[in-house]
């Protein structure tokens, strides 16, 4: 009975504890050899591990003021690592903006599970849920509040715009923190809105923030991506792109398909990062039709859809959207026939398969609004012919100034920086005075 | 006040004199002052320690170590050197620098609670060049001279965020008004803040602009001597159009920082001579022990007396080497085991690419299996490769459109190679073995083929044929490393030596060839074979190229494999650990701690230690008596020595500015043009800090390039006059030249 009370294994923490499991010890023993011969490995080592223990804690934790401190745990033992290599000034001005989101994140997750707290009369996560759960009326105005404010700790967690720029700057830190971050660290905002879906899914305002939010982030940062011209930030901006895609699903109802994200994201991202050195030049796309694009696209996505209206009785807008770019970006880059449709049905077939398997796990929730998935899938079409636009047509003068405000980032990272440099002024120099000064007087 | 033009000339001439880096794929060592060689490298380090803030030389507290250790002689040192080095040592003295206005702004502004200028100025200028390389198509303009500096002002123009970040609402004002010419921007420059400036002053400030971007103008410098493009007169361009703008945004937004930044700006302008002049005295002690260091460590090693040296009877097997330092360690170790297999082994030294002058054309483009300094005049072409299931998930993967369901659906395809990693590799030009040569008119004729082996032959100089000869090239075999390329074959550009000795073995097996070979005076005999092989530097192990090696040949490489891995401090498990790991750093040590190139018949090399820090080319004086081959020699390994040596020592000295930093934060950059250290800043050029230390101290001792020759000081000194870039080298103290003797001892060469 006891146990109960502190640990919970229900839901998608059996899968979720596996693939911390997979991630820890890759990115451990991948740490480990990175790390030959520094005389600071064992540092490292320690707040590595000291950081997976947290995530663990997290995962697990049932009891709420558990979850909060295991929470802001790995959120400051990340910091520590951030700041592995203190005298660089650029990754201690990224850790000093990531460390006061954090506190904002951690100030409206504290905020929302007190609100539940209060309303419930319990500080165990499964009992809250279950009186959510239970009242099927509408919701109260603090349950509006609560769902907002972990709607809000979420996406700051996940680096969504504009408050994103921390996770492109932090590539400062050295690989092995950049892999666990971005394979792992990241999702927790993806895993706490999947274990709470009664506190914020029956609050409309709270959704629909979510939706607009991650799909802006979504639409934007992969736009962004694309004109970057480094490996790492490349992947940042990814990895920016890719939770926002992981918190729509959440936010339009398909849990299973957010989870099926989160997994195959985090094994996709941690590969990509550890494997970083590896020199292989980043094909350009070549200049090509916007209307033969466009068409292609529009046919696969018809075709999608109408399959998924016939099988489903539900077009599955976004699903089908994305998976008609997926394929129209096989049949541009493959020229044999046979090939293109040999990957685009292996494409299918596993992503209905693994789809499948995952709703196994958690359920799809129908979502309430009938017109904000067909909305969203308006935006990621609009989404898919900027792409174009911009990198298919490179002599277009749309494109060529879209290209520079797209590689400035929107300038939505300016003010922030500017803001974290006058809250808390970091130079190098003063590190070095501060260390001169501390050797001088040992 | 100087003319504009004269301006013009020192700028330009500052920007031509950046020695170029080449792209990771083919990275190699650079000397990063080769453009310098005709100065004495006291003025040129003196010169660069003011206006960059470069160091040349290790610090007081490192010759004080080195003396401590008695790692330098008594003999070399005098007792004022050692009282005035103690001095040194103790009282620690700052060496001026030259600042930049964006320095100085941000010494003078209040800019702790803002982004600073020096740092921001200097991202912006290399996120831009960044996006020139990457997206040349979007970018680069056909046919444009100043199509860098265009670019630049074009992207600026358009921006908003630096405005905004830095807090200053006047820039975008300030950007609209700059020049849209390079040259009239140095007009402008001239007139407003640098009236007063002397040449030398000039080339100081030119010198210093660039050093901000160092990695960039290097990576510049190797485009501009491949096409008809000044992008790194471009790159100065911009830095000062950067030093403009501040210079005018002090003028209009604060008149007493503008005050304080035209007082010390003049003052530098005036002074800075003096302060070179400072520098330069204040390293002639460091000098003097520098070059004790490098006498002493060079007196260490020892050699034999020319008789005890002589030739055996013809040997069984010959093996010829690259003159690479890993080399050393496997030809010994490969001496000895003929030896104890009583198989009569000789092995030679030569530059890696065996004298064949090749590229390797794919659709892509052409990757040259030279040495830096040469062109390939031949090609292979690969054949076509087919589209991999890897890259085509690496294209589903990086495009934003299909990176959505492309990671949702295929994204756990790499769940096995995260748990297992990226696998070691190592390039064995499997593809090509058969390959014919070709030049741009098509398959080359026999003659030229001919003529090709006999270079190769002439260089090799063998005085007789065994009856097996090996020719072994090297490579490295590990994983996930954007410096790769400088761990295999810097002869063969970064690649591995397994194609060149490929064609070579296959051309010289030819009997047509030999028949005309033994026309032209190369009598290769019938039963002489020759076969080809990669030494593989990391666990010192041999891959065979060719099929058919007969056992004999097989057994003593083998025998000479095991002894060098039973002989290592380090179980042969770890090795091959680091030559398989993804996330090893340190696969091998590289050339690390190179620092002797040895001209003679490698038998009268008599040390034990086996470290491997001399190169090694078999040269016999006793033909060449004008001197001809050795300034050749000269002229080739010995510049190429002098690039890997340099490259390394300045790593060494200056590891911030001239090495590429720690390989944990390693960013590969605009299609593999170089590495990032994190999220920005310069482009890094040189060694990562990992390839020269161990965690505790440096794993290569920082020498000048000590070149001993054996031969009489007439040959020597012909062989000098016809190889000018070398003999600059040399009378300008970039390298130090020896004579070896009869009885065996090192005699200073006279300048």
């Amino acid at each position: 009975m006891l146990l109960t009370e502190w640990l919970t294994f229900s839901g998608i923490r059996p899968v979720l504890l596996v693939l911390v499991g997979v991630l820890a010890f890759v990115v451990t023993n991948y740490a480990r050899t990175n790390f030959r011969l520094d005389p600071r490995r064992r540092a490292f080592i320690t707040k590595l591990i000291g950081c997976l223990a947290a995530v663990l804690v997290l995962i697990v934790s049932n009891n709420i003021i558990v979850f909060f401190a295991a929470w802001m745990a790995i959120s400051l033992q990340l910091h520590s690592l951030l700041m592995f290599y203190p005298e660089r000034d650029r990754a201690v001005l990224a850790a000093h903006k990531k460390f006061i989101l954090a506190r904002c994140s951690e100030s409206f997750l504290g905020t929302g599970l007190l609100l539940m707290y209060l309303h419930t009369g319990s500080l165990q996560l499964d009992t809250i849920l279950q009186s959510v759960t239970a009242t099927n009326a509408a919701p109260e105005l603090i349950q509006h509040i609560a769902g907002l404010c972990l709607v809000m700790a979420a996406l700051i967690k996940c680096a969504q715009l504009p408050l994103h720029g921390w996770l492109i700057q932090v590539v400062e830190a050295p690989t092995p923190v950049s892999a666990l971050l971005h394979a792992g660290i990241i999702n927790l905002g993806g895993f706490l809105l999947l274990t709470t879906t009664p506190i914020w899914s029956n609050s409309a305002p709270a959704v629909w923030l979510l939706c607009i939010v991650s799909a802006a982030s979504c639409c934007f940062a992969a736009l962004i991506m694309a004109t970057r011209i480094s490996i790492k930030v490349r992947l940042a901006w990814s990895t920016c792109a890719q939770m926002g895609l992981m918190l729509l699903e959440i936010g339009l109802g398909y849990y299973d398909l957010a989870l099926l994200h989160l997994i195959a994201h985090s094994v996709y991202k941690a590969h990509a990062f550890l494997s970083v050195s590896e020199v292989a030049i980043i094909k350009q796309p070549q200049a090509r039709s916007l209307w033969r694009v466009g068409l292609i696209f529009i046919a696969f996505q018809a075709i999608v859809a109408a399959a998924c209206w016939w099988w489903l009785n539900d077009p599955k807008w976004l699903p089908s959207a994305l998976l008609a770019m997926a394929l129209t970006t096989i049949w541009m880059n493959l020229y044999q026939p046979l090939l293109r449709l040999g990957v685009s049905v292996l494409t299918i077939a596993t992503y209905l398969v693994l789809g499948a398997l995952a709703q196994q796990i958690i359920e799809p929730q129908q979502l309430t609004s009938v017109w904000l998935e067909p909305f969203i899938a308006l935006l990621f079409n609009a989404f898919a012919f900027t792409y174009w636009l911009v990198h298919h047509t490179p002599s277009h003068s749309l494109s060529q100034r879209w290209f520079i405000t797209l590689n400035a980032g929107l300038y939505l990272d300016e003010w922030l920086t500017r803001f974290v440099l006058w809250l808390w002024p970091s130079h190098p120099i003063e590190y070095y005075q501060r260390r001169s000064k501390k050797e001088g007087l040992s | 006040m100087i003319s504009v033009s004269r301006f013009v000339s020192i700028a330009e001439q500052v920007s031509q004199s950046v020695a170029p880096q080449w792209p990771l794929s083919q990275w190699i060592a650079v000397n990063p002052f080769w453009q310098y060689r005709n100065k004495p490298v006291e003025d040129v380090a003196a010169h660069w320690r003011y206006s960059a803030g470069s160091r040349l030389l290790m610090s007081p507290e490192f010759y004080w170590q080195k003396w401590q250790k008695n790692e330098i002689d008594k003999q070399h040192v005098t007792d004022k050197m050692v009282e005035q080095l103690q001095q040194r040592v103790s009282i620690i003295t700052p060496i001026p620098q030259w600042q930049n206005l964006s320095r100085l702004v941000d010494k003078y502004q209040q800019r702790s609670r803002k982004m600073r200028w020096n740092e921001e100025v200097v991202l912006q200028i290399s996120q831009t060049c960044g996006l020139f390389m990457q997206f040349p198509k979007r970018f680069q303009e056909e046919g444009s001279d100043s199509s860098l500096y265009s670019h630049w002002l074009a992207i600026s123009r358009a921006d908003r965020g630096i405005e905004t970040l830095m807090d200053e609402a006047d820039l975008n004002e300030l950007f609209a008004e700059l020049p849209d010419d390079p040259h009239e921007l140095i007009k402008v420059c001239q007139a407003s803040f640098l009236t007063d400036a002397s040449d030398y002053a000039l080339q100081c400030y030119c010198q210093a602009l660039i050093s901000d971007l160092w990695g960039w103008a290097a990576a510049f410098s190797y485009q501009d001597a491949r096409q008809d493009s000044q992008w790194v007169f471009d790159l100065l361009c911009i830095r000062l159009a950067w030093e403009y703008l501040l210079w005018h945004l002090a003028e209009r937004t604060n008149t007493s920082v503008h005050e304080q930044l035209k007082s010390s700006f003049n003052e530098q302008l005036e002074h800075c001579l003096g302060w070179v002049g400072y520098a330069q005295q204040y390293n002639e002690l460091l000098w003097k022990w520098q070059g004790a260091y490098e006498r002493s460590q060079v007196t260490r090693l020892k050699f034999t007396s020319a008789e005890d040296a002589k030739p055996s009877k013809a040997p069984e097997i010959q093996a010829v080497f690259c003159i690479d330092v890993r080399s050393e360690r496997y030809r010994r170790a490969l001496g000895k085991a003929g030896q104890a297999l009583s198989i009569n082994t000789q092995t030679k030294g030569f530059a890696g690419f065996f004298g064949v002058p090749l590229a390797l054309k794919t659709r892509s483009g052409s990757t040259p299996h030279v040495p830096g300094l040469l062109q390939p005049s031949y090609y292979i072409q690969a054949p076509e490769q087919k589209q991999s299931v890897t890259s085509l998930l690496a294209n589903l993967f990086n495009t934003p459109v299909s990176m959505f369901s492309g990671v949702e659906a295929l994204g756990l395809s790499k769940l096995k190679s995260l748990l297992t990693g990226v696998p070691g590799k190592i390039a064995t030009a499997d593809a090509h073995a058969k390959a014919t040569v070709c030049n741009d008119d098509g398959e080359v004729s026999t003659d030229a083929l001919v003529a090709i082996c006999e270079q190769a032959l002439a260089g090799m100089q063998f005085q007789a044929f065994g009856q097996h000869v090996v020719l072994v090239g090297h490579g490295s075999h590990h994983s996930n490393n954007a410096q790769r390329a400088g761990l295999n074959c810097g002869a063969c550009g970064g690649q591995t030596g397994a194609l060149s000795a490929r064609v070579l073995t296959r051309l010289l097996n030819d009997t047509t060839i030999r028949e005309h070979l033994r026309d032209r005076g190369f009598d290769i005999p019938a039963k002489t074979r020759f076969y080809s092989a990669l030494h593989e530097t990391v666990t010192d192990r041999i891959v065979w190229l060719s099929d058919a090696v007969p056992g004999e040949v097989k057994r003593t490489f083998n025998a000479a494999s095991e002894s060098l891995a039973s002989n290592s401090s380090e179980p042969f498990k770890a090795r091959k650990k680091r030559s398989s790991h993804w996330a090893e750093l340190r696969p091998e040590w590289g050339l690390a701690d190179n620092n002797t190139l040895f001209f003679g018949r490698s038998e009268r090399l008599a040390s034990a230690d086996t470290s491997g820090s001399n190169f090694l080319h078999d040269y016999y004086s006793n033909n060449d008596l004008n001197g001809a081959l050795l300034s050749q020699l000269f002229s080739a390994p010995g510049l190429v020595a002098n690039w890997i040596n340099w490259q390394y020592y300045c790593s060494v000295t200056d590891s911030k500015q001239l090495g590429s930093g720690n390989k944990l934060l390693h960013n590969r950059v605009a299609n593999d043009i170089g590495v990032f250290e994190g999220n920005g800043g310069d482009l890094r050029q040189g060694i990562a800090w990992q390839s020269v230390h161990d965690g505790k101290d440096f794993v290569h001792r920082p020498m000048r390039l000590q070149v001993i020759v054996e031969a009489t000081e007439d040959i020597i000194q012909k062989a000098l006059a016809g190889a000018s870039d070398f003999n600059q080298l040399f009378q300008h103290d970039w390298i130090n030249l020896y004579r070896l003797d009869e009885r065996g001892e090192l005699c200073p060469v006279t300048k």
